[in-house]
């Protein structure tokens, strides 16, 4: 159980991603609070992909650095990509109407976050959270 | 490939000349396991000759739609009286097993025939099997489908406390669906008792996110509109935590930690005072 592959494509599967990441995330060791961040994090990215893409893959995996453990979530799409990512990642930016702060939220919560976008081919959003 | 036609025939003459034969051997061996006990006799035979025919049918057009019809037909009964699965999947290939005995007894002196014969009834049984599996998952989707969609409706209680005061417990995960019947039930809720406090109560609600947090909003400012008040209560210590980290403006909404801390609340906006008699 250290590496599951889920696909998504509604609001079922955001419930299903945040099933296995808490479950991860307990394994791991990490606390309450934290475990709320990393899953909350996760909501808004697996919910981005649905809402801009409608369906994607997302990657759950415990890591390793330096004797810390830590996990590494992958959101990847075949979407429209993103135009702008310096744009994306400001406050209050929003091209569906939300509240336009799930990007850079789930940037805050998270330790290490990456993003990779080509305009007409697809998204993919990285973070990882490491024990403290 | 004329070859494998005509043993096609062969074998769908051998089944339609043996019909009542094979049916009969078909259902004493069910009723030795004991299957399929829900069914009278007749009702029984009834059954088991439509299955007979329509996956002869089958065979002789290699056309899978009459299977198709009945399999469905057949799951949608299975579910409505409470057939087990096993036991409708087991009866169905019990009927293979009497038709692949009567392969082995009539071309029993002739392998290569037999091989032959077995080519074609493999093919065609195990497409119908596959058929049949899939009518049963079909209605197993349904019925969790329609469950759903009745956990849905029960999932969103709008109480009413005092005259003037609604409490909305939530609990579970709110997407979009139950997020935009909560915020319908509750405003109809506020016209039709004249409620002018909301409370809203969040202790079962795991994880707060930007959606999650859009919806209260939205919600709390549409209940406004109607002159309610909401008060929201119930939010855990990470949830708090990581609504601040997220950058969540919910300084506008009236907040306690917890369901009594709000009914206090509610309690001092409505005008009353609530106190022991004796005191």
């Amino acid at each position: 159980m250290d590496e599951q592959m889920i696909e998504v494509k509604n609001d079922t599967d955001i419930i299903r991603v945040r099933r296995i990441v808490r479950e991860m995330a307990v394994e791991i060791g990490f606390g309450e609070l934290d475990q709320t961040r990393i899953i909350t994090a996760i909501s808004e990215l697996t919910r981005n992909i649905i809402v801009h893409a409608s369906s994607g893959k997302v990657l759950i995996k415990e890591v390793q650095k330096t004797g810390k453990r830590g996990i590494e979530i992958t959101c990847a799409d075949e979407g429209p990509g993103i135009v702008d990512i310096e744009l994306a990642l400001k406050d209050g930016y929003t091209t569906s109407g939300g509240l336009g702060i799930g990007m850079t939220g789930a940037r805050r919560l998270m330790d290490e976050f990456k993003v990779e976008s080509v305009v007409g081919s697809g998204t993919t959003v990285i973070v990882k959270k490491w024990m403290k | 490939m004329v070859e494998q036609r005509s043993i096609t025939r062969e074998l769908v003459l051998l089944f339609e000349e043996h019909e009542k034969e094979l049916i009969d051997l078909w259902m004493t061996k069910m009723k030795q396991l004991k299957l399929i006990k829900g069914l009278s006799d007749d009702e029984r035979e009834q059954e088991f000759r439509n299955i007979y025919r329509a996956s002869l049918s089958a065979f002789k057009t290699g056309d899978y739609s009459e299977v198709e019809n009945y399999t469905s037909k057949i799951a949608k009964r299975g579910a409505l009286q409470g057939i087990p699965v096993d036991e409708i999947l087991l009866s169905f290939l019990k009927l293979r097993d009497v038709r692949l005995r009567k392969l082995f007894i009539t071309y029993q002196g002739d392998l290569a025939k037999l091989l032959e014969a077995l080519d074609c009834f493999e093919k065609v049984s195990n497409r119908i099997f596959s058929i049949f599996v899939l009518a049963l998952i079909r209605e197993r989707e349904e019925t969790i489908h329609e469950q759903q969609r009745a956990l849905l409706e029960l999932s969103t209680p709008v109480l009413q406390l005092r005259d003037e005061a609604l409490v909305v417990p939530l609990i579970g995960v709110i997407d979009s669906e139950r997020a935009s019947r909560i915020v319908e039930e509750l405003l109809q809720r506020i016209v039709e008792t004249q409620a002018s406090v909301v409370v809203m109560d969040m202790t079962g609600v795991p994880i707060i996110d930007t959606a999650v947090a859009n919806h209260i909003l939205k919600t709390v400012q549409a209940s406004k509109l109607l002159g309610a008040e909401t008060i929201l209560t119930g939010i855990s210590p990470a949830n708090a935590q990581t609504i601040v980290t997220l950058g969540i403006d919910l300084s506008m909404i009236r907040t306690r930690s917890t369901l009594r801390e709000g009914i206090k609340l509610m309690h001092t906006m409505l005008g009353l005072e609530i106190r022991r008699r004796d005191e």
